[in-house]
């Protein structure tokens, strides 16, 4: 499996490709604004190379550990019907939560910033392990 | 000497038909115009195709204001901006003018991706440079490139027609 390459913002990687339109509907989502203006900054890579990768052994690359966060829109993902995409710590990557497309501004501007912890998403998720906002 | 004469005729008869065409063309100091045109929107990772249309002033032969709204679809994503600034105007000569403008924008989105819908809108700033090239007095062509921040940076191309009055 190849590395990834070195990126400004948080990484978005793409690791299953069984369905092209949810994915560029996804993008849209995850691109648009919150209500209060803020925009998710992140790095796509739509690359067939990282197909069924292991989100763990990306979390590990070294270029990845400078990120507080790296997003996987994988098998799951796609299968489920909000499109929850996996948030992974780079340096702990056992820890993992998902958020649905329209919260990932959240997610990546907090603990980009190091305005909020990662146990603060973690402990907001749903029963079923998705962060779908604070409320 | 009739020669001459006829000559002169002549040059005077050309001159009187480009003070013609000059006056024709003319805009004066004031003037209206309505415009419709296509546009590109891009932002980092998008470009969304769409048009629109819009009417302006020129208060005088250098400075006006302009106003109007378009709208793009992509799918999953419905947008509709509105926009009014104000116009720095250079007339090159009657045909041709530059203008740069500024002032704000008003964008108003909508997703439905099929995984719950989202709308937003935001306000902000918007400047660009463009030209107009009057073609005929009532006819013109425009072109504009803008960057603006509503809910993003995004740049904004535009080519359409204009009609003045």
């Amino acid at each position: 499996m190849p590395q990834l390459l070195p990126t400004a913002d948080a990484p978005l990687v793409r690791t299953d490709f069984s369905d092209q339109s949810a994915w560029s509907q996804l993008l849209v989502v995850v691109r648009m604004p919150s209500e209060d203006g803020f925009l998710a900054n992140i790095t796509v890579v739509d690359d067939p190379a990282f197909q069924d990768a292991d989100p763990r052994a990306l979390a590990g690359g070294k270029n990845v550990l400078c990120h507080a966060v790296l997003f996987v829109a994988d098998a799951m993902t796609f299968a489920h019907n909000d499109k929850p995409i996996l948030c992974i710590a780079p340096p702990q990557p056992q820890h993992t939560f998902r958020v649905i497309p329209s919260q990932l501004w959240s997610v990546e501007n907090n603990l980009s910033l190091a305005n909020m912890d990662w146990e603060d998403f973690a402990g907001a998720v749903d029963a079923d392990g998705i962060f779908r906002g604070f409320a | 000497m009739r020669i001459k004469y006829a000559a002169l005729a002549a040059s005077l008869a050309i001159c009187a038909a480009q003070g013609a065409q000059a006056q024709m063309l003319s805009s004066g100091p004031t003037y209206g115009f309505v415009y419709g045109d296509f546009s590109q929107l891009s932002s980092p990772g998008q470009k969304l195709n769409g048009g629109g249309g819009g009417l302006g002033w020129h208060f005088t032969r250098y400075l006006g204001i302009q106003g109007g709204a378009a709208y793009y679809r992509d799918t999953p994503l419905d947008l509709t901006s509105a926009n009014v600034e104000m116009m720095l105007t250079y007339p090159a000569n009657d045909k041709f003018s530059l203008y740069a403008g500024l002032g704000g924008s008003y964008v108003h989105g909508t997703a439905n991706p099929g995984f719950g819908s989202i709308t937003r809108q935001s306000t902000g700033y918007r400047a660009g440079l463009g030209f107009e090239y009057w073609f005929a007095k009532p006819w013109g062509l425009r072109f504009g490139y803008y960057r603006q921040n509503a809910g993003g940076v995004a740049d904004d191309m535009r080519v359409g027609i204009a009609l003045r009055f």
